[in-house]
Parts: structure tokens; C-alpha cells; sequence
């Protein structure tokens, strides 16, 4: 990584860090907003960065990542209520059982490529989205879902500047996990299995193993998401998790540039603030975000970072040219 | 907080109104030589929902030989059909007649305008198929989003053509209005059939499918076979989409369970084979029905997702299906 | 793909030629594990490869390049040259995520071995520049290169003169001698003559399927059998 992009991201990592104290000595009133805002902002950031890993880097798609956030959500809620786990260890379990059930839709749909591997990950969300509605009522809560109580820090209850900053460091760990997994033997393997399958199997790589392990990375960060928005929303039900969102993360993905991390994390930010901004037009908030979608798709394939870039990139290419024909004249 | 809140109802029986049917079956049913005749009215309800998720099979066929990509937006057109069916029949109190000519050109309006506005465009730049898909989603939130708008997503409800009893034909039980879905969607395949293999127009639409390059070199308007294309989708769906009216509730949101289903059934068929789409819709429908009939209405959608999980594991390229390379 | 039996020998440049539709890109798509043979073998230092997939083909050093490239074009340079060494690295997943000793090592390892492989055919200039912007016959140097970072013991390259202008094909021709020189096992199939008479040691010659002649380049150009399968095709700079 260049020392500009370094430097950058410190500064917005600082920002991000001490912004909630700065707040809640000017904005009191609005701290709490913004606080409720962010924690939900890295909540929805683990989940695009787990797709960005699945569908940017390794080039497989997956319509179905409400599923398994809810099943971090719901595992994370039925151990804490029934088994009486401490959040701290619901949380890695949420995550490692919703691990084990991304290993077993795997058998199933990995086969799969393209759209048919789309419509079978969405089959997922889908029913799962139903399941939680319908199925095993009297563990599950059923349409209403299910209350988790307060959480208890030495004594003191947990407030949202705790869950800020909890779900930052998750996210945190989350995006420097992708990092390092792009530039890594891993990381480059995955992406040749996006450029070209046979290709990248000639050269040594075993795709199979590299797509299941994309999968399974993909529902372990939606897991962790979903275990954090557990506890931090004192609960979950069917409706934190229509397949809705699973469409969503994909938006975030795909409006802030398919295949780069910092097109996953810059499309959340942009596309989970619109809404807060738009409040006052709240009746066409989804037909704004529908036409935002659409010009990107129309206009900016690359996405918000992949153009930005792009233009970046020619304004030095003419700079560079102007300079050789100085030199030359 | 909530996502888009677009997606929240899944394809739900008991919302039907053939609910109502299905009540006078339980009640009939506590002599036990009632139970086949229960089983035939539910199997008869489903080949007529079937018909419908046929139809959307069919219609997203359509348009992906011609473009291979898969329009998500399908259950808008079929949306915007039942909309536009509600509102001429209840508010404009228009004769049927008018009402089938404006509802077909309607759909065919916003798919052509869908394809002009994006798919075209982003083919010929040669975007990759997945972000073409996804576009396609955009413009079903579109489409759903600014219908929603003007309705203010409220439910409307529309008269039904034909009667939503069951009676006896010849001793079998029917629904007429389910039957007449059959009877059109059968009509739909047959005037396909004959579109594609006894017309002029029709070869050249289905030279486009096989090769897109080799027709240019033949001098065939690809684009307009693409266009044209999505006319015949849209303009079917919204048919479809009169004809769905009154068997369940019409609202700006009906369109997406309505393209899932239409999606398995056309996955379930064998992508690429629109006679097997409708099949696949049969199929779908009468598990829905079943299930629905037999179990309850919540577990309906989700055993087809898991029949559609089963059937890839089995055969990755539908019941029909045939490996192309 | 009928009935072929050959033998590529150590150290030696193989040619496979043949008209159109011969089957020579088949053989290497069997060779390579991406189509499954009804029937036969397929020894590679005395052991059987023939059942075995794709990736632990190449991991038996089995490296290929191929005429088509689609889809790396954002890669650079140096990135596609790492993926090279793939083969020779094991660090995987989980080392990757938390970036562990092993990971970071082998990342130096993996980078070191690229640049310094960018001056088997001069490529330095272009090490970081994305795959997209280079021509037709610098991306098939890359492709090459890339082959040979893993240090294969056996090099499959299929047509890699298709679609290069002469100049281009020149710039190839030395490419290969330069392999000849540095004695790496090639199977090599090729349309253009004149490299296959300029480089190649042995020549196979397939047609239909099925092989009808093997010699060398000189004893192929002479081979009735050889010319009537090319009916109308001339020898041009190989006719001895």
C-alpha cells in the first residue's frame, strides 16, 4: 500500500475512532444518533466486506447473506437466552455455528456457477427469511422474534458508546482480514479463479477448496454481523433479516466497485448515510436508492471507488504525456 | 433498523383468495371419500397458480436466449398488469376487451423501456452478465418503487373473470378462473410455438438466441430481436399478471415472490427451454397448493426452495435441461 | 482425439502439429486434466497423472499457457507473475487472513521471484502496469514467464504465435531459444513453420486424432504422409 493511501486511511481511522467523543461534548443530542448510526454502519460494513471477499475477490455470487446474518443473529439470541451464555462466548459460537451451516448449503449449491449459484443462495435467504417466521415458534419467536437482555460490563450496562466502538474494532479486524487475504497466496488464487476457472486450475490452484473457503468466509463475517446486531438491538425477529437486505449488501458492493475493499466499505458508508440524509423524503426513500442503483449500473460499472480511480488514473496518464512532450520539445 | 422493506412478503397462500376455497374443502372434508376430491381440487388449483409461474418461466426464457441475461424485473411486468387491471376494471369500469389491450400495452411500454434504458445499453458495452442481472434488479425497484408511489403501496383488489368456486365438470372438481389460467398459458405456449417455428419474424427471433454474432452477419437487427423480445415478455407477463388479479392480493410489492417462483420454475425446467419453464411452473405450483392444502400456508414457499436446492444437487441443468458449453 | 502415443523427452523442445481441428489442443486440455480421457495414460516421470485433477497435474510441475486470456485484465504485471508461484508456496487461508510469518515470507518470496523473472525477455519496463494496456505479443511473453516462474519440468504452450503480427512472432522465436538454451522439457503447438523448423528437436505431427508421423523437423518436411494431410499448405522457410 502506497504512504498516500496509509496515510488516509489513519486519518480516517483516528476520525472514525474519536468522533463519538468529540460529539458528546458539542452535539449531546445528536451523539446518541450518530452513535446508533455508526454501530449499525460497521454492523452492515462486516457484512459487505464478507461478500466483497466471496463476490469481489473470488468472483462467485451470493444473493443469500440475510441468511446467514440471521443465523448469527438467532444463534447468538437462543444461547443467551436458553443456555444463559454470557454474550462474550455467544458471539465466537454465533459465528463458528454459523460457519458449520455455510459448510453444509456448500454441499449443496457450490457446484453451482453464475446465475444458478445466485438463485440457489437466494433460495437460501429466502427460506431462511420464512424458516424464522414459521418454524420451531416456541424457540425461535415466530414473527415476533426474540428479546435478549441487557448486557452487563462490570456492573455497569452497556450503552451505545460501548456498542460503537465494540462493532468498530469487529469491523476493524474484519477489513484488515481482507487485506491481507488479497494480497496474500490466497488472496491471489481466489482472484485468478475470477478471471478465469480453467485457467487458474492449470496453474495449480485447487478451486474447489478456494470457493468453499470463500463461502465459508462470507458466512462467517455475516454471522459475526449478525451476533453483534443481536445483542446490540436487544434482539432479533424475521424482519431484521428479509432477503431485502441481502440485496442490499450486494448494492453496497457493487454501487462502491465490485472487487476492491475499499469499494465495499466507501458503497456502505455512502449507501447506509443516504437514508439518514434523505429522512425528510422518507415516502421515496426506496425509489431514490433504486435510481441511484440504477445509474451506477448504467453509468459507473466500476462503482463510486472504481471510477473515482479510473478518472484519478487518466488525469496522471495526460500529465505524464504533457511532461514527455515538454521534454521532447 | 429495516433494509428496503421490498421484499417482506413471501409468496403467501393464505393470503389468497382461494383461501376460501380451500376452507370449503376442509369442511367437506370430514367424510373420508372427500379427501381424493380435495386432493384433485388442490391439484387442479395448482396447475392453474402453476400455469402463472409457467408463464413468468416463460417470459424470463425468453428474453434470456435472446440476451442471456436473466430479467429480475419480471415480476414487475406481471405487477404492473394486475395494477393496471384493478384500477381500468374497479375505478374506470372499462369493458375487459379494453382493459386486456391497455394492460398488454402497458407491459410492453415498461419492457422496452426497460431495455432500452439499461440492458441494450450495457450489453453492447459488453458489461458482464451478473451486473447486467443486477441492473435488471435495479429496474424492478424501479418499476415497483415509483408503482408504490402513486398507489401508495396500498392493496387493491380486482374482480375476478371467471368465478372463484370450485364446481364440477364432468364430475372433476375446477376452479373456472383457474382453469382459464390454464387454458391461456396452454394457448401461450402453442401461439409461441407457432411464433417461433411457422413465421418469418419468428426464425430470425430464434437465430438471435443461438447466435447473436452469426445473425449480425445475416443481417438481422439483433437489437430488435432484443426489443422485440422483451415486448413479448412484458406484454405476456402483464396478461399474466390480469390473470393472477384475483386470486391473491394486488399491491405494488406483488411482483418479486411472483419472479422467485418464476424463476424455479424456469431453473427447475431447465434454463433455455420455455416449454419446460411452464412444466417447472406446474410443478411449483402444485407443491405450493399441496403444501399449502395439507401442511400450512408458511411451509409452501419453502418447501419449493428446498425442492429447488434438491433438484440442482440432482440435476444442475433443470428436469429438461441440457448441458451447453 | 483418437489414438496418440508420444513421448517428450528431457531437455528437448516437442512440436505437435497438425491441420485445424486435429485434436492438438484437446491433447493438452487431457494432458492438463481439464478434459477426462475415456482410455489410455498418461506418465510424467514414470508415474500415472492421467486421473488426477487439474491443480495436482500442475502441482507435478505442469505448467500451460493458453492462446485466450480473458479476465485478468486488471491485474498487473508482477501480480500474475505471482500466481505463478502458487505451486511453489503453501501458505494458505488462514495464514493469509492473519497475515502470519509464513504468509508475509512467502509474499517477499512470491514478489522477489516475479521482478526478477521480468528479465527473461525484458519485460522490466512494464512490471507494474496492468495486463490490459500491453500488446497482444508482450501479454504472451507475460504468459509465458508466467509458466516459467514455477520452474516447471514440463512446459505445455499452446500456439502461442496465434494472433501476433511477424514482428511480434520474431520477438517469440527468440523467447523459445532462449527456453531451448536453458534446457527446459517443451511440448509445443504451433501453426507457424518457421518456428517449428527454427526450434523444435523432435516434431509430432497429428491429424484426425490420431498421429501419423514423428521425426525431425527435417524428416517431417519430407514426410509424404505429413504433406498430404497439409494439402496446399507450403513449407516455406523449412523446405530443405
Amino acid at each position: 500500500m502506497g504512504k498516500k493511501q496509509f496515510w488516509t486511511v489513519s486519518v480516517v481511522t483516528l476520525l472514525v475512532v474519536i468522533m463519538p467523543i468529540f460529539g458528546k461534548y458539542f452535539f449531546p443530542g445528536l451523539n446518541r444518533y450518530i452513535l446508533h448510526v455508526g454501530t449499525f454502519m460497521c454492523i452492515m460494513t462486516i457484512l459487505s466486506v464478507g461478500l466483497h471477499i466471496f463476490f469481489g475477490i473470488c468472483g462467485q455470487i451470493n444473493f443469500g447473506c440475510n441468511g446467514f446474518y440471521a443465523c448469527g443473529g438467532y444463534i447468538a439470541s437462543v444461547l443467551m437466552i436458553n443456555l444463559k451464555c454470557h454474550y462474550f462466548i455467544a458471539l465466537p459460537l454465533a459465528v463458528i455455528g454459523t460457519g458449520i451451516i455455510t459448510v453444509l448449503l456448500g454441499f449443496a449449491v457450490l457446484r453451482l456457477r453464475h446465475w444458478v449459484l445466485a438463485l440457489g443462495t437466494a433460495a437460501f435467504g429466502f427460506a431462511a427469511f420464512i424458516a424464522f417466521r414459521t418454524v420451531a415458534v416456541g424457540l425461535l419467536g415466530g414473527d415476533d422474534g426474540l428479546f435478549v437482555s441487557k448486557l452487563m460490563i462490570f456492573g455497569k450496562k452497556a450503552g451505545p458508546s460501548f456498542y460503537y466502538y465494540f462493532a468498530l474494532a469487529w469491523t476493524i479486524i474484519s477489513i484488515l482480514g481482507s487485506y491481507f487475504l488479497e494480497n496474500s497466496r490466497a488472496g491471489r488464487a481466489m482472484k485468478s479463479i475470477r478471471a478465469d476457472e480453467v485457467a487458474a486450475q492449470v496453474a495449480g490452484i485447487n478451486i474447489d477448496h478456494y470457493i468453499r473457503m470463500a463461502f465459508l468466509l462470507n458466512g462467517m463475517y455475516a454471522g459475526l454481523a449478525g451476533a453483534l446486531y443481536a445483542q446490540w438491538n436487544r434482539g432479533v425477529s424475521p424482519d431484521s433479516f428479509t432477503p431485502d437486505i441481502a440485496m442490499l449488501v450486494l448494492v453496497y458492493v457493487v454501487v462502491g466497485g465490485l472487487g476492491r475493499l475499499s469499494g465495499a466499505v466507501i458503497g456502505t458508508f455512502i449507501l447506509v448515510l443516504l437514508p439518514e440524509l434523505l429522512i425528510p423524503l422518507k415516502e421515496y426513500e426506496l425509489l431514490i436508492y433504486a435510481v441511484i442503483f440504477f445509474l451506477v449500473i448504467r453509468f459507473m460499472s466500476k462503482g463510486f471507488v472504481g471510477t473515482v480511480q479510473d478518472f484519478l488514473h487518466r488525469r496522471r496518464m495526460v500529465r505524464l504525456e504533457a511532461a514527455g512532450q515538454y521534454s521532447q520539445g | 433498523m429495516r433494509g428496503a422493506g421490498f421484499i417482506a412478503a413471501p409468496f403467501d397462500l393464505s393470503e389468497m383468495n382461494h383461501s376460501k376455497v380451500r376452507q370449503e374443502c376442509a369442511v367437506k372434508q370430514s367424510k373420508k371419500g372427500r379427501s381424493l376430491e380435495k386432493a384433485l381440487l388442490l391439484t387442479f388449483i395448482g396447475f392453474g397458480l402453476g400455469s402463472i409461474f409457467g408463464l413468468v418461466g416463460l417470459i424470463l426464457v425468453i428474453t434470456f436466449n435472446a440476451t442471456r441475461v436473466i430479467n429480475l424485473a419480471v415480476g414487475e411486468f406481471v405487477m404492473i398488469g394486475a395494477l393496471i387491471s384493478a384500477i381500468l376494471v374497479k375505478s374506470a369500469h372499462l369493458p375487459l376487451a379494453w382493459s386486456i389491450l391497455i394492460i398488454i400495452v402497458g407491459g410492453i411500454v415498461i419492457g422496452v423501456a426497460l431495455n432500452w434504458l439499461l440492458v441494450s445499453p450495457l450489453l453492447d458495452k459488453n458489461v458482464s452478465a451478473i451486473m447486467i442481472i443486477i441492473g435488471t434488479y435495479a429496474g424492478a425497484l424501479i418499476i415497483s418503487g415509483s408503482a408504490g408511489a402513486l398507489t401508495d403501496f396500498a392493496y387493491l383488489g380486482t374482480p375476478a373473470i371467471l368465478p372463484l368456486t370450485s364446481m364440477k365438470i364432468l364430475g372433476f372438481p375446477v376452479v373456472p378462473q383457474y382453469g382459464l389460467c390454464i387454458l391461456v398459458t396452454i394457448g401461450v405456449m402453442v401461439a409461441y410455438w407457432y411464433f417461433l417455428n411457422r413465421t418469418h419474424v419468428g426464425w430470425a427471433f430464434k437465430a438471435t438466441s443461438i447466435s447473436r454474432d452469426m445473425c449480425r452477419l445475416l443481417g438481422i437487427t439483433t437489437s430488435r430481436m432484443i426489443a422485440l423480445s422483451f415486448a413479448m415478455s412484458a406484454g405476456i407477463g402483464a396478461v399474466a399478471g390480469l390473470l393472477i388479479g384475483p386470486m391473491s392480493s394486488v399491491n405494488a410489492a406483488m411482483g418479486f415472490p411472483v419472479m422467485v417462483n418464476g424463476f424455479i420454475a424456469s431453473v427447475l425446467g431447465g434454463m433455455g427451454n420455455p416449454y419446460a419453464a411452464v412444466v417447472g411452473g406446474w410443478v411449483v405450483g402444485i407443491l405450493h397448493v399441496i403444501i399449502a392444502g395439507y401442511f400450512a400456508p408458511g411451509y409452501a414457499q419453502l418447501a419449493v426452495f428446498l425442492l429447488l436446492i434438491v433438484i440442482l444437487y440432482v440435476r444442475p441443468y433443470g428436469l429438461f435441461g441440457v448441458h451447453e458449453d | 482425439m483418437q489414438s496418440v502415443n508420444m513421448d517428450v523427452e528431457e531437455g528437448l523442445i516437442t512440436a505437435l502439429i497438425g491441420p485445424n481441428g486435429a485434436g492438438k489442443t484437446t491433447l493438452l486440455n487431457v494432458i492438463n486434466g481439464i478434459l477426462k480421457a475415456d482410455s489410455g495414460s498418461i506418465l510424467m516421470e514414470g508415474e500415472e497423472i492421467v486421473h488426477l485433477p487439474p491443480h495436482d497435474i500442475a502441482g507435478r510441475r505442469i505448467a500451460r499457457t493458453f492462446q485466450i486470456l480473458r479476465g485478468y485484465e486488471q491485474q498487473t504485471v508482477v501480480e500474475s507473475l505471482m500466481v505463478g508461484c502458487h505451486v511453489n508456496t503453501r501458505s494458505g487461508i488462514l495464514a493469509g487472513l492473519c497475515s502470519l510469518p509464513l504468509a508475509r515470507a512467502e509474499n517477499r518470496k512470491a514478489e522477489k521471484a516475479a521482478r526478477e523473472a521480468l528479465a527473461i525477455f525484458d519485460l522490466t519496463p512494464y512490471a507494474d502496469m496492468p495486463l490490459s494496456v500491453l500488446p497482444h505479443g508482450t501479454q504472451r511473453l507475460v504468459e509465458i514467464t508466467r509458466a516459467l516462474v514455477s520452474e516447471p519440468k514440463l512446459l505445455l504452450l499452446d500456439e502461442p504465435t496465434s494472433g501476433l503480427n511477424p514482428r511480434e512472432s520474431d520477438v517469440l522465436l527468440e523467447a523459445l531459444k532462449s527456453i531451448k538454451r536453458k534446457g527446459v522439457t517443451t511440448l509445443l503447438i504451433e501453426h507457424n513453420m518457421r518456428l517449428v523448423m527454427g526450434v523444435a528437436d523432435r516434431v509430432n505431427v497429428l491429424n484426425f486424432g490420431i498421429k501419423i508421423a514423428e521425426g525431425t523437423p527435417a524428416e517431417i518436411s519430407k514426410n509424404p504422409g505429413v504433406i498430404e494431410a497439409y494439402l496446399g499448405r507450403k513449407f516455406s522457410a523449412a523446405a530443405v
